[in-house]
């Protein structure tokens, strides 16, 4: 079996998630208590005009999908269109198809997430072989507890310290909101350290691990500038597990972050995300999951094609055992 | 091993070819995505802050249709469309808009509305009767709110305005239009007849459900019609473009009949989650927006500092904070004197000291609504309310089960102090229940099991008229659904969503439960209210409602508990802002911005 056959195994893996997503999705909306004419109804200015008539609202969205269509024929209906990438009008942006949505924010979430993920990398790389070259020294020991702490923070309290900072006391970003590039500079930062500072763990470690590979010995025995050793041979074969790591991150932040787009104000996918579950909204929340576990597998091949190409040996046999987590 | 390798693709490059070529790629990504950065953050982000440009906080907008429940519908009518009337300053009259004057006939039920030549959509194209009468047409059919295919419902707002046939139109009891009181008569006259007399009538049109649609745009571009740059508008402003969960933008509509009075070159509105509220002030100070709603908090500050202070405004009085009795299968709430002592015993002015701007809430009628007078309002006691309470078999809350606010709100501060009233001055046991609002929506309207017993948290706004807060806001008609008893209740419940009744029938059979199980006092405030209604004489009628309205008080199926302002945050340079109590808050069009 070759890579073609590789790929088609993990397709049929990758429909059969996607199926199993959907499915799951989709039942536990249904147990969710409440339905998303009542929700909105209680969440929007309407309850400023008492209640009459919810009944023949709830009636009327139900007739989205047909009058008194039952739920398994409705859950037919969405994943038949899934198949050709129409997941149907959301409930709560009316005037917008789920799939129109995702084009629309996937690239603000893209885009945070590839330059959080970038400026990740920028600051772990140093700090690890920073800390590995001083292993077991104070330096060593301090570096890795900022790291702890920067790992530990969640990110919207970083948002919202830097909003603090940047914003209400230095006045020199704004505090939010998506209009030129400098609404950028806030959530990157905070959305990147956190990231960073799992990378930076990982470069520690695996920089300790390969500069006590024999090649790197033979490589200072025969005289290397130790500089040239270190950056040339050790530092690059020590990032290659990197990969395994920086991928799922990028998924991860890719997909959206609730927090830190409500805070900054940014109309990404996490947004979307939260609010379809939050009101219930059927296609919206379907389309997104949907979506967000298709970003996630495709990653995670990537990822092991990649890691594959840069590490002959991890291409065992059947080439799929590693999964790249 | 070896040959397997050789069959990945690039595998006779090398690895450095490969960390090239990545490195290439995506730069490559990295470039089309700065060239497209400006589709990125929309397109008109690079447009100069001048003078004449406003920008103001707002909650997300969903969908610009005005018919359809949203908060969108809210921004709409604060200029974006315009109705035939509008409100005067103060929120209790109205005033000329795209109708400029209008007839009433002597018995108050029919409207002949004479509309301006000169009213255009920002397409240019004239403002007729018709676009009134489709746009109501729209409003009063079932499911016709579709918009890209989903249809959620009109909003049962309609109802309320008494327009003849509608309710039923709605319904489908009615299938006939011409049997509605809609008519336009000639492109400039529109005829709305009542089937009672409503004194609200004309404040009620100035409600977004009553704005204008561009018709032709949403029958030929159903799905699109409310995006930009197909969005067309009447009112002084336009939308020139709307990002999602990030803003609105809009301009002058260059065609409004009366464009020499729009001042403001552009507005932005900024779409704020109300989860990022507590950054809400950030911005503001920051000069990021020039007018933002201001929570409890930050109002407090605001109040303490010398300069912020003075760009605080309060509209006092503008929702009702209340109680609402809960179902349940313990007998202890069925009884008055129960919920009577818990409504005497609410300590009302140590609740209002909780947070700015508060007032004891001692009636479901507000205090702005003219005619009001203390009549109407409870006179707390605690020893009455322990007296109450010993008579109805739980002396000093012994074998009274622990009383419940359910909670769908993401703040518990306000019910929590009212446990803490009820736990302090009554000894009686009690908690709040804060739960998801998906949760709340579900559990508020099903029978609480076992020894459950309590009320729902809710709070109320509108139109401070004797029509609105006895005839529409805590009803009649919820007053006696509210007074049935449980297992009528659930009868009436499962006819309500019973999906092989035809609609006359349905309606027929819940009125019947309703005339034959809800309380009797219930069913007077219906008989009272409705004799209101048609009640010519002004002293009379208002006499009426005030009747209902006592009664409906003495039942404590709903305890009034708060009476809550608003606060905005408002730049000084912002000028003409005229703050209403009223769930659109002011209006666009007499703002304008100085030094």
């Amino acid at each position: 079996m070759g890579l073609a056959g590789y790929l088609g195994k993990r397709a049929v893996r990758l429909v059969l998630s996607l199926i199993a997503v959907s499915m799951l999705t989709f039942t536990l909306l249904q147990l969710a208590p409440g339905n998303f004419a009542d929700l909105q109804r209680v969440n929007s200015g309407a309850t400023n005009f008492g209640g009459v008539g919810t009944e023949s609202m709830v009636g009327e969205l139900e007739s989205r999908y047909g009058a008194d269509v039952p739920v398994w024929k409705q859950y037919l209906i969405f994943m038949k269109g899934a198949v050709v990438w129409d997941f149907g009008p959301s409930y709560k942006y009316a005037s917008r198809n789920v799939q129109d949505i995702i084009a629309e924010a996937f690239p603000v979430s893209a885009t945070l997430a590839l330059l959080a993920v970038l400026l990740a990398l920028l600051i772990a790389v140093p700090i690890g072989v920073f800390a590995a070259l001083r292993q077991n020294t104070k330096t060593d020991h301090a570096t890795m507890f900022a790291v702890t702490l920067g790992h530990a923070l969640p990110s919207y309290l970083t948002a919202a310290f830097m909003i603090l900072l940047f914003s209400a006391t230095l006045k020199l970003l704004p505090s939010g909101g998506w209009n030129g590039p400098e609404d950028l500079i806030l959530p990157v930062l905070a959305l990147s350290l956190g990231p960073a500072a799992v990378l930076a763990r990982y470069v520690r470690s695996s920089m300790l691990e390969t500069l006590r590979e024999e090649y790197v010995t033979a490589a200072l025995a025969k005289g290397g500038p130790r500089r040239t050793v270190i950056i040339r041979h050790a530092l690059r074969n020590s990032l290659i597990p990197l990969v395994t790591v920086a991928g799922p991150l990028l998924a991860a932040l890719m997909t959206g972050t609730v927090f830190v787009e409500a805070l900054l104000r940014i109309p990404g996918l996490g947004l979307y995300f939260a609010n379809a579950a939050a009101s219930r909204d059927m296609p919206l929340l379907m389309g997104t999951a949907m979506f967000f576990a298709l970003i996630l597998m495709v990653t995670n091949l990537v990822v092991d094609l990649i890691y594959g190409l840069l590490d002959p040996r991890i291409r065992t046999v059947g080439g799929g055992s590693h999964d790249g987590h | 091993m070896a040959k397997r390798a050789s069959s990945v693709p690039l595998a006779g490059q090398t690895r450095r070819d490969f960390l090239r070529l990545s490195g290439l790629t995506l730069a490559a990504i990295g470039g089309s995505w700065s060239l497209t950065g400006c589709g990125l953050f929309g397109d008109d982000s690079k447009a100069a802050d001048g003078q004449s440009t406003l920008k103001i906080d707002y909650v997300p907008v969903e969908v610009l249709d005005p018919q359809v429940i949203t908060n969108g519908m809210w921004i709409l009518s604060r200029g974006i469309s315009e109705g035939l009337v509008t409100q005067n300053e103060k929120g209790d009259g109205v005033l000329p808009a795209v109708a400029s004057e209008w007839k009433v006939s002597d018995d108050h039920l029919t409207y002949t509305f004479t509309l301006r030549d000169n009213a255009q959509w920002s397409d240019g194209k004239p403002v007729v009767a018709q676009d009134f009468e489709r746009t109501y047409k729209r409003l009063f059919t079932p499911a016709a709110t579709s918009a890209g295919g989903t249809t959620l419902g009109a909003n049962s707002y309609q109802v309320s305005t008494g327009i003849k046939g509608g309710k039923d139109f709605l319904a489908g009891v009615l299938t006939d239009w011409s049997k509605v009181g809609v008519k336009a008569t000639g492109d400039h006259e529109l005829v709305l007849t009542l089937s009672n007399p409503n004194p609200d009538f004309l404040l009620a049109l100035t409600h977004p459900a009553m704005l204008p649609l561009p018709m032709d745009l949403v029958e030929s571009k159903p799905k699109d019609w409310q995006n930009p740059p197909n969005y067309v508008s009447n009112g002084p402003y336009t939308v020139i473009e709307w990002v999602q969960n990030s803003k609105l933008i809009l301009v002058p509509n260059e065609k409004y009949w009366d464009r020499g009075n729009v001042k403001l070159g552009r507005i932005q509105v900024n779409l704020v989650e109300p989860s990022a509220a507590a950054t809400a002030t950030v911005a503001y100070e920051n000069g990021e927006t020039d007018l933002v709603q201001l929570a409890g908090p930050d109002v407090l500050r605001f109040q303490k500092d010398a300069n912020l202070s003075k760009e605080l405004e309060q509209t006092e009085n503008y929702s009702i904070l209340y109680l609402a009795k809960l179902r349940s299968q313990h007998p202890a709430m069925e009884d008055v004197r129960v919920r009577k002592a818990l409504s005497l015993a609410l300590d009302r002015k140590t609740l209002a000291g909780v947070q700015p701007g508060q007032e004891p809430g001692v009636s479901l009628v507000t205090s702005r609504t003219g005619g009001w007078d203390e009549s109407l309002g409870i006179k707390e006691d605690v020893a009455e309310a322990k007296r109450l309470l010993a008579e109805a078999g739980y002396p000093n809350g012994q074998g009274l089960p622990p009383v419940r606010i359910l909670v769908g709100v993401p703040d518990t501060t306000l019910a929590d102090a009212m446990v803490d009233s009820w736990t302090k001055q009554l000894g009686i046991k009690a908690s709040v229940d804060h739960v998801e609002s998906g949760v709340y929506t579900e559990r508020r309207w099903q029978v609480q099991k076992g020894n459950y017993i309590g009320f729902y948290y809710g709070t109320f706004a509108g139109l401070p008229t004797w029509p609105t807060m006895v005839g529409s806001l805590w009803s009649p008609k919820n007053v006696q659904e509210i007074s049935l008893p449980s297992d009528q209740w659930q009868k009436y419940q499962s006819v309500q969503e019973n999906k092989n009744l035809k609609p006359a029938d349905k309606t027929a059979q819940l009125d019947a439960i309703l005339a034959g199980h809800a309380s009797k006092p219930a069913l007077e405030i219906g008989a009272l209210v409705d004799q209101a209604n048609t009640e010519p004489d002004d002293a009379k009628r208002m006499e009426l409602y005030k009747q209902a309205a006592k009664l409906r008080e003495e039942q404590y199926l709903y305890l009034p508990v708060l009476w809550l302002s608003l606060f905005h945050a408002v730049k000084p340079k912002v000028k003409g802002l005229q703050l209403r109590a009223y769930p659109d808050y002011f209006y666009l069009k007499p703002l304008s911005v100085g030094s």
